[in-house]
């Protein structure tokens, strides 16, 4: 039996539930009496603000605050980000077909940019842009009806618009249909947007951003919510054996596109392009456009972490594109025995990773001592290690090996620099459990690979052992990173 | 107007900062030669409905402040003109913000905010403070012309005004001075955003997508037809703040520096 399918059983009956296409018409939302006046509650990504109950269209109110900020967008890399609420994505705002929304577009004083509002669920010139360009210090006020249901996309449209959207400037609202959306146990908002710094991918300090990286669609990231590592470890999506989830999917872009998946779990349904007359169902991956959404729904049938991607992988692996969703509860052998598994697929074989001849050039200051080279270590690790080995080393089961305790990693250090830079493609065992995955080839520098390797050996109950740059050098298998910096 | 005519001038305009370097002044008027100036917006051609490049703008010689108008300089102005203190000043004229980071009418604070460009201050107050000293502000075209420096270390002057939208607001501008550039005019990017006469003349649309909006041809927007060239962000930047801007808005970032006819 394949993974999932007792997830498409329950999509039969959630296709019953969810046949027709749900919403009114334009001319019935526009006609929809307006009873009553609220303020709408907001939230931060992943978090989604709580299913309406209302049987009546209202006055929403929004007030969402433009900032411009400094923050994390990887481990060690700075980026002043321009947020709709303070972070990136922008705060989710959830209304009801035939509400008319009160918009108040705040740009803070201390802001330095003028910025508008473009919401994809407005009906109107610029979608709201035309009525809200805002001097810092300033607030816009434009109000407009719901006529469609649907999850849309908003974000900045102040020229230059790209620079807007590139530093962050995006999130979603909700058009909930009349009838509502079916009960689910989880609802949660994730959001791909790429990132163009002058600093290559994992260039530590603060990176400006980049004009001419945009202009060529050549983003150094890839993420979701607004980081790398935004969703994943402890601060991974998490559910239970039997619950149903529902991800509100959107891309902010600027420029990328994204193929949406979920390593290891189909979508019982989609809401293609966020639109509710359509859905589909038994879904593995979904396009998400930039400046789109979709809606996926799925029942988890057994625990484990899946691994939320762009399917397009080198942005997943190697630009920071993944989440976790975590799911515990008991094994259901039926549907998983435990010896079949989801084998990433890997387009670059270990060889043409190497042989591309473009470096992650990584400022690596050498270490001085074996602490410096563990401290060192940790952020390469979290940078190039952790999205499939995880933050506790113990990797994921059937598909990445773990390195706590490894009898494979502690055996033999120069097997394990062999590995790292030659990187591996054959099934191998590791604590007595078969692994057949691909790890690619890493083309970081003699420093890094040292650095790397003490901070795994000096955790997780792992023997300890110091790995020196001299070391790699003698045993590497290929080229790595020149040191020099830029 | 012929190349040499504005190097040999240009040449002049290189050399005389370096002199006034030696001295206290920094602030004071530079004379800016003649040339041509091509507005980057484009416009609608009169028959076809296509945009087209508009007609290269002639720039007469003018006078333009150094350097921005600094909070000390604003301090002799109110001291001079009560009406335009920040107790007395009328909302009409300056939104209630202006002088935000002053602590009193007569006080910008710390000592060393006397050399950091005035901020928050409305176009109206701007253009008084001009008027007393019998010049204007500059035109969008002369400013954008003396940025635009003939062409000299464009990519370097984009490249610092994209690192300065970046750049967190903090504690507000810094001090005047440092670099000038080749006509000898500091200070036009990194500190401020300026005042200009006709900031609104020039407005991007405040949908600064569309490629037909009704006063003007600011577009943006991947193919950005409408401007003269696309890539060139911090331009979008600044027509952007411009038309963000009612003549009575103040704001933390926005300054201004005076200009008038050659002397």
């Amino acid at each position: 039996m394949r993974p999932g399918s007792f997830g498409s059983g329950v999509a039969v009956v959630a296709m019953l539930a969810a046949g027709a296409a749900l919403g009114a018409s334009r001319e019935a939302n526009r006609a929809d009496p307006i009873v009553g006046e609220e303020t709408a509650v907001l939230t931060d990504a992943p978090n989604v603000p709580p299913p309406i109950h209302r049987n009546h269209a209202t006055r929403v109110v929004v007030h969402l605050e433009v900032k411009e900020v400094e923050g994390q967008l990887a481990d060690g890399v700075r980026y002043v980000f321009w947020t709709f609420g303070g972070r990136v994505p922008g705060k989710f705002i959830r209304i009801r077909e035939g509400d008319e929304v009160e918009f108040h577009l705040d740009n803070h004083p201390d802001n330095k940019n003028p910025h508008n509002i473009d919401l994809h669920a407005v009906n109107g010139p610029g979608g709201g842009a035309a009525a809200s360009l805002t001097a810092p210090g300033h607030s816009s006020v434009f109000s407009f009806k719901a006529l469609n249901p649907g999850l849309f996309v908003y974000h900045c449209a102040t020229a230059p618009v790209a620079m807007h959207v590139g530093n962050g400037m995006y999130g979603m609202i909700l058009v909930e249909p009349k009838e509502g959306l079916s009960k689910v146990d989880h609802e949660y908002y994730l959001m791909q947007s790429d990132f163009y710094t002058q600093g290559k991918n994992g260039e530590k300090g603060l990176q400006p951003f980049s004009m001419e990286k945009v202009i060529d669609e050549k983003p150094e990231y890839i993420v979701f919510n607004g980081a790398v590592g935004s969703t994943t470890g402890d601060k991974a999506l998490t559910a239970k054996v039997g619950d149903t989830v529902r991800l509100f999917v959107g891309d902010g872009g600027p420029n990328v596109v994204s193929s949406f998946h979920a390593i290891g779990q189909i979508f019982d349904t989609v809401y293609p392009e966020g639109a509710m007359s359509a859905p589909t169902h038994n879904v593995q991956t979904t396009t998400v456009p930039a400046g789109g959404a979709a809606i996926a729904e799925f029942r988890m049938s057994v625990p484990g972490t899946f691994i939320l991607v762009d399917h397009s992988l080198e942005r997943a692996f190697n630009r920071g594109a993944l989440a976790q969703l975590k799911v515990t509860g008991p094994e259901d052998k039926l549907v998983y025995s435990g010896k079949q598994f989801d084998l990433v697929y890997q387009p670059e074989g270990a060889g043409a990773r190497a042989a591309t001849g473009e470096r992650q050039v990584v400022l690596a200051p050498a270490a001085r001592s074996k602490e410096e080279r563990i401290k060192l270590g940790a952020e390469v690790f979290a940078n190039n290690c952790q999205a499939c080995h995880q933050q506790d080393g113990q990797g994921v089961p059937d598909a990445f090996p773990p390195l706590a305790g490894s009898d494979y990693l502690n055996g033999d250090k120069i097997r394990a620099i062999k590995t790292v830079t030659g990187g591996l493609e054959q099934p191998l065992t590791v604590n007595g459990k078969g692994f057949n995955g691909v790890m690619p080839a890493w083309t970081l520098s003699d420093e890094d690979i040292a650095n790397v390797l003490t901070f795994v050996y000096s955790k997780w109950d792992n023997s300890g052992q110091e790995v020196t740059p001299q070391e790699v050098k003698l045993h590497r298998v290929t080229a790595g990173a020149k040191e020099t910096k830029e | 107007m012929g190349a040499a005519a504005v190097f040999v001038v240009a040449i002049l305009a290189v050399a005389s900062p370096a002199a006034a370097a030696a001295g206290a002044e920094r602030g004071g008027l530079v004379t800016i030669p003649p040339g041509l100036y091509t507005p980057f917006q484009r416009v609608k051609a009169a028959n076809s409905g296509e945009t087209e490049a508009q007609a290269p703008e002639a720039i007469a010689a003018f006078a333009m402040d150094r350097a921005p108008v600094t909070n000390a300089e604003y301090l002799g102005f109110v001291t001079a003109h009560p009406e335009w203190r920040k107790s007395w000043t009328k909302t009409l004229f300056a939104d209630g913000r202006y002088l935000g980071r002053w602590p009193a009418d007569l006080d910008f604070g710390h000592a060393e905010a006397g050399d950091r460009p005035v901020t928050d201050v409305s176009w109206f107050a701007a253009r008084a403070y001009c008027k007393t000293r019998g010049l204007d502000l500059p035109t969008t075209a002369q400013w954008e012309y003396a940025l635009a420096d003939a062409g000299r270390d464009e990519a370097r002057v984009r490249a610092r005004s994209l690192e300065w939208f970046s750049r967190p607001n903090g504690a507000g501008p810094g001090a005047i001075g440092g670099p000038v550039n080749g006509y000898g005019v500091g200070n036009l990017i990194g500190l401020v955003w300026e005042w200009t006469e006709d900031f609104n003349a020039y407005a991007i649309t405040a949908e600064s997508r569309d490629p037909n909006g009704n006063d003007s041809a600011a577009v943006c927007g991947g193919a950005a037809a409408g401007i003269a060239d696309a890539s060139d962000y911090p331009a979008f930047m600044r027509a952007s703040m411009r038309a963000s801007l009612k003549a009575n808005y103040t704001a933390d970032m926005l300054g201004f520096r005076c200009a008038g006819g050659a002397p």
